[in-house]
């Protein structure tokens, strides 16, 4: 095997979207990239990723993730990246020297590359919890899960148990439930869901059972099947398994969302040091405000450097190549300077309220000088359904007390009550009835004055928490609209069941309009009708796919 | 057990690639041109990949993108390749793996 040497400006090691779009910052201010990546496709996680991302515009929020990657893969190609396919960097060795075994046709061949400057984009991989046989086929990653239905599109069973109610874990149940899989149930240890809100209620309104305080025992199954169920209990509060609880599910697939751990390989080997900091996912690589480790023109990104949203990876990747193209002599120090300060004004954006709290006070760990910590006390304790009830139930008594006659036409109802970052509904109303504002992660205020009814901001909600309720329908109905993105769309005139928040029938409803556009990205928004006294729990509706 | 998504309200319509065969055990089962050999196994209802050399443990999908090589097999004569990031091919031998190889010839 011959070894051939080639120079590049910068080489960047993972071509996710931390190492996509520090690829694309550099390459704008004409620094010469080389993008490397052991997959066959570039992306990285973005192409399982098919629900429609939080954040900003400049995240490109409200897309779905795999037309993010599909996006930042043309960008990057258009702007003349060398990207490397198929090929493992091996090593990272004296001087930025960095050992590349590439796959061309089955052919191997090493290169290795002198560097300027190295991005590190290696990303995480999912954590594991032992129970009693978790290593049975049939236990897997609900990463490998999302993998399968949403990339290779094959389901890899019938009834599923997911472990883990974080983002993760939310996301991935309701995936499931598209790919047409049965999920028997959602489990986690803590007595609240880890993410956010408006993920829990999308699967609460498919009637997908939450199994909180709960843990699991372990995996049923034999040696020739796999997995065929699962043995779950109930814990106490020191988090210990309530013996008279255990019960068994019927499940041929469990799937572990406990989190994720940076993959830091090959930041070890190029010594950058690190530190153990647990909201970051484990042992992280340090770096300062521009993204570079303790190792002079090695830079870390994204998940490595603590497990955030892709969101933060793609604002990490930015700052990386921005310093990268600063130093190389490409743009002014003035230049980058207004461009660094955009990025990390977002970044610090995306890490307040009481989801980002955690990970800024540990990236302010990793870089005390760089973020401040926001003083406000959030709340940390919420049952989400219940919170979204008690915030309706005020609504009604203010309703009550305006006496809201039944002529108002339709008005969006924002079931949104957590603070994240993410603001597509306000662009997405033109007529200004729909307030963020800054920073990101403020709740949207509706202005019901403002607001006709149009129903855009609906398909735009990453969250799916918006509504269009009409009390004027009719003299004792009113209508609820909401967007459904399951495979089974039901006609207009069909009767179907209305079900509530948590999914549980409520009343036959009609459905009185359909709405598909190709605005909408494939998130049809449908109109039931049902008497007025149910009005204010349907928000969902059971049909067999 | 497990099946191919055919219809998915995100995705759209699956569109069929053009069909090949790998023979799993000496077995021929179909797959799709270009796909994971992890993902053509999970759809034939396999998920078995290879058996753990001291306990003799089942393994099969574990990641699905190339970290745990947990889905090992004996591809092609060749052990220990990561069946969720090597696409097949047509004619591909598949074999269980056991312990390191597909005969169980371990090092002790």
């Amino acid at each position: 095997m011959v070894i051939i040497l080639i120079k590049k400006e910068m080489v960047v090691i993972g071509a996710g979207p931390a190492g996509l779009s520090s690829a694309i910052e550099a390459a704008k201010e004409g620094v010469e990239v080389l993008l490397v990546d052991e997959n066959l496709k570039a992306g990285g996680q973005l192409f399982k990723q098919i629900h429609k991302f939080f954040g900003s515009s400049d995240h490109r929020a409200g897309l779905r993730g795999i037309n993010i990657g599909k996006e930042l893969i043309n960008e990057s190609r258009q702007l003349g990246v060398d990207i490397w396919l198929n090929s493992i960097v091996i090593g990272i060795f004296d001087n930025k020297q960095v050992l590349i075994k590439q796959n061309i046709d089955g052919k191997e061949n090493l290169k290795t590359v002198q560097a300027d400057k190295i991005v590190i984009a290696t990303g995480a991989s999912e954590k594991v919890i032992n129970f009693k046989n978790w290593t049975l086929p049939g236990v897997m990653g609900a990463g490998a899960a999302q993998t399968m239905i949403n990339v290779h599109r094959v389901l890899p069973g019938k009834r599923f148990l997911m472990i883990g109610t974080g983002n993760v874990g939310l996301i991935v149940s309701y995936q499931l439930l598209q790919a047409g899989a049965e999920v028997v149930g959602i489990l986690d240890a803590a007595k609240e869901v880890g993410g956010y809100n408006v993920h829990a209620t999308k699967i609460a309104r498919k009637g997908v059972p939450f199994y909180l305080n709960h843990t699991i025992i372990k995996a049923v199954g034999n040696n020739k099947e796999g997995v065929t169920g699962a043995v779950i209990a109930e814990v106490d509060n020191k988090w210990q398994p309530i013996s008279d609880t255990e019960k068994e599910l019927k499940v041929d697939v469990i799937t572990l969302a406990a989190g994720l751990k940076p993959l830091l390989e090959l930041a070890n080997m190029a010594d950058c040091k690190r530190t153990y900091i647990s909201e970051l996912g484990g042992w992280v690589p340090l770096h300062n405000e521009n993204m570079e480790s303790t190792i002079s023109g090695i830079y870390v990104i994204g998940d490595l450097t603590g497990v955030e949203e892709a969101n933060t990876a793609l604002e990490e990747g930015r700052l990386a190549g921005v310093d990268v193209a600063e130093k190389l002599g490409k743009m002014t120090t003035e230049q980058s300077k207004i461009k660094k300060k955009n990025i990390t004004q977002r970044v610090k954006n995306l890490r307040l309220g009481p989801f980002g709290e955690k990970r800024l006070k540990a990236k302010k760990r990793l870089i005390k000088e760089y973020y401040k910590i926001s003083d406000k006390e959030y709340k940390n304790n919420f049952d989400f359904v219940k919170e979204i009830k008690d915030e309706l139930d005020q609504k009604k008594m203010i309703k009550s007390a305006n006496n809201i006659d039944k002529t108002k036409s339709p008005v969006a109802v924002i079931e949104c009550n957590q603070e994240i970052p993410c603001n597509p509904c306000e662009l997405a109303c033109k007529f200004d009835a729909i307030k963020i504002g800054e920073p990101i992660t403020n709740i949207p205020i509706l202005n019901k004055e403002k607001c006709t009814g149009c129903g855009l901001c609906l398909p735009r909600c990453p969250g799916l928490a918006i509504f269009l309720v009409d009390r004027s329908y009719s003299l004792d109905k009113s209508t609820v609209a909401f967007p459904y993105e399951f495979k089974q769309i039901p006609q207009k005139g069909d009767i179907v069941d209305a079900v509530d928040r948590q999914g549980n029938y409520l009343c036959k409803a009609e459905v009185v309009k359909v709405l598909q556009s190709e605005k909408f990205d494939k998130t049809p928004i449908i109109t039931i009708s049902v008497l007025d006294k149910y009005i204010d729990d349907a928000r969902n509706i059971r049909i067999s796919d | 057990m497990a099946k191919r998504i055919n219809k998915h309200p995100i995705l759209g319509e699956r569109k069929p690639k053009e069909e090949v065969e790998i023979v799993f055990n000496g077995k021929k089962i179909k797959a799709e041109k270009g796909e994971m050999i992890a993902a053509a196994l999970q759809a034939n209802g396999i998920r078995i990949h290879r058996y753990t050399i001291k306990n003799k443990e089942p393994r099969g999908v574990f990641c699905g993108i190339g970290q745990c090589t947990d889905c090992a097999m004996e591809v092609n004569g060749r052990p220990n390749v990561r069946t969720c990031v090597t696409p097949v091919q047509d004619g591909m031998i598949v074999n269980t793996q056991y312990g390191l190889n597909r005969n169980g010839d371990n090092i002790d």
